[in-house]
């Protein structure tokens, strides 16, 4: 009988750590007068996604305001503050 | 958005859900949702789009509207991926190392070359390359936000079948990955074929004989140190990085550079100083560069003896549609780094002469130009990704398009150089997608 022991190779994650990870946020009952933003990081496909679904759900819900940000790879953190400023929920696409 | 109280969800293409939990894990939202679509919405006409966004309606208000699950962060994985240590019984020991690299790559641990077992006695032997401490953390190392300590760098170095003296390199490595900021995520994790490549700068390349000359990327005896540190560089990623091939790695097709790329500049045989001293470091300094690349060119020219000449051959070689100065998302980018990998003899035609890189960069700059319809074709489909800058672009006819030159890419200084390879009028060319990133190699025992 022979045994190999070996050393694990793989790190630990910042994101499992207690000053990082989070809950998701808490959900409203219905988007019903909410502001929705539309993150777009300008990846082709994602813009018709994000206008698409924002005309959905503004059908669906009454005096929705929909906001669309368009962004870059990665987001600049400026437009990521006023948009959590300006809205109570978002959609976010990558195009890929 | 969710970490600062407000609900989001992701639209998340078929193929990309292990992606998208993966990365949310990495930055502390391990109970994210996303709504799912059948196909990447890039390859789509409008219409196909909206129509799979319509049918995915009621997925995108569920999860904007009811709270996740409790317990839903807990990510699917077999326990072996937490311990520290593990066993591996056989018997005899060909057949425990057989079984360790079928382990190691169902974990996906591995490249899929055969590993080295990072045994704790080789761990403390590679641990003994460098005066730091095996708890200290280097860096936080993206996509994964995986923290590489020196142990963690020293375990996978075992595995690629690094030596000790490799291990201060492959620290300075990681601190120079992370030095790529916001674009290392692009590097690790894009559809595109983008990999890391190690350029080693100062005495240590010739100390411990990373090759510099003929082959230095290549397969071999001359180039053994210079494959084990790329071949590292790649398992880091891996392991450390979660940088997984499939589920983080999400290259369409992929490339064999992404195994590991490491070479020294040939410094001896430039007639320009070293690329670590224009970067303003001392001659004696050792570094690493880590070049973000997208792909590889040969400048085939053994034909020409005249600076301009050979330069127009750059210039031809690299006249590839790049034009990502013309997109809106790539704007405020800090440079994309082309690098010219010049060949001693292309290098001492132009030194020779009296050509500096200065002026090797803003010709090349110069002369690396296409027709603005050349440039414009692959956003053709989608001019709203054309930055307000360049936009008056679409209203031209295409006769005004073809006749109207435009640069490859916006600045001479996203050119960079360096002298590599042995006596033969043949150089490369990496197109990279951002500037490259050099740290210091220190603390070496």
């Amino acid at each position: 009988m022979f045994t190999l022991e070996v050393l694990n190779p793989v790190a630990r994650s910042e994101g499992e750590t207690k000053r990082v990870a989070s809950k998701a946020a808490r959900r409203p009952r219905s988007l019903d007068g909410l502001t929705l933003g539309l993150l777009w990081n300008s990846k082709r496909g994602g813009e018709i996604a994000l206008v698409k679904v924002g005309e959905l759900i503004r059908n669906k819900y009454k005096n929705v305001k929909v906001i669309r940000y368009d962004g870059s790879m990665p987001c600049e953190k400026k437009l990521m503050e006023r948009a959590k400023q300006e809205c109570d929920v978002f959609i976010g696409s990558t195009g890929d | 958005m969710e970490k600062a109280g407000k609900p989001a969800v992701g639209i998340v293409s078929a193929g990309f859900e292990r992606d998208t939990m993966a990365t949310a894990r990495a930055f502390g939202l391990p109970q994210f949702r996303y709504a799912l679509v059948p196909d990447v919405v890039s390859g789509l006409s409008p219409q196909q789009i909206e129509q799979e966004i319509t049918d995915a309606l009621d997925q995108i208000i569920e999860v904007l509207t009811t709270d996740a699950d409790e317990g839903s962060d807990k990510p699917d994985t077999p326990e072996v991926k937490h311990a520290e240590r593990l066993k591996i019984d056989a018997t005899g020991s060909y057949e425990a190392f057989v079984k360790m690299n079928q382990q190691f790559l169902e974990l996906e641990w591995g490249d899929g070359f055969p590993l080295i077992p990072p045994t704790p006695e080789m761990v403390e032997q590679m641990l003994k390359g460098t005066t730091r401490s095996p708890a200290d953390v280097i860096t936080v190392l993206a996509p994964g936000s995986g923290f590489a300590t020196v142990e963690k760098i020293a375990i996978n170095a075992v595995m690629a079948g690094c030596e000790p003296v490799h291990l201060p390199i492959l620290i300075a490595a990681c601190e120079a990955y992370t030095g790529l900021g916001t674009r290392v995520r692009s590097m690790a994790m894009s559809t595109s074929p983008h990999a890391p490549l190690m350029v080693i700068n100062g005495p240590i390349a010739k100390e411990i004989g990373i090759n510099s000359k003929r082959c230095a990327m290549g397969p071999g005896l001359q180039s053994r140190h210079n494959i084990v540190l790329g071949r590292a560089l790649r398992l880091i990623m891996i392991n450390i990085g979660n940088c997984r091939p499939g589920h983080m790695d999400m290259d369409t097709i992929g490339s064999a550079r992404k195994f590991g790329m490491c070479v020294a500049e040939n410094e001896e045989q430039s007639p320009w100083e070293p690329f670590h001293v224009e970067k303003g470091f001392d001659k004696d300094a050792n570094t690493v560069t880590i070049f973000a690349t997208r792909d590889e060119i040969e400048v085939n020219d053994m034909s020409n003896w005249t600076p301009e000449s050979v330069l127009n051959s750059f210039a031809f070689f690299g006249a590839i549609p790049g034009g990502e100065y013309l997109v809106h998302a790539y704007s405020g980018d800090p440079g994309l780094g082309n690098l010219l990998m010049v060949c001693p003899e292309h290098a001492n035609i132009c030194g020779k002469a009296g050509w500096t890189k200065k002026a090797v960069r803003a010709y090349v700059h110069q002369h690396c130009r296409i027709s603005a319809r050349r440039l414009l074709n692959k956003h053709r489909n989608t001019p709203d990704i054309i930055h307000p800058h360049w936009q008056w672009l679409l209203k031209l006819s295409e006769g005004e398009l073809e006749q109207m030159i435009l640069p490859v890419l916006e600045n001479a200084n996203d050119f960079e150089i360096m002298v590599v390879g042995g006596p033969t009028g043949k150089s490369l060319m990496y197109r990279c997608i951002a500037a490259p990133s050099t740290a210091i190699i220190k603390d070496r025992a």
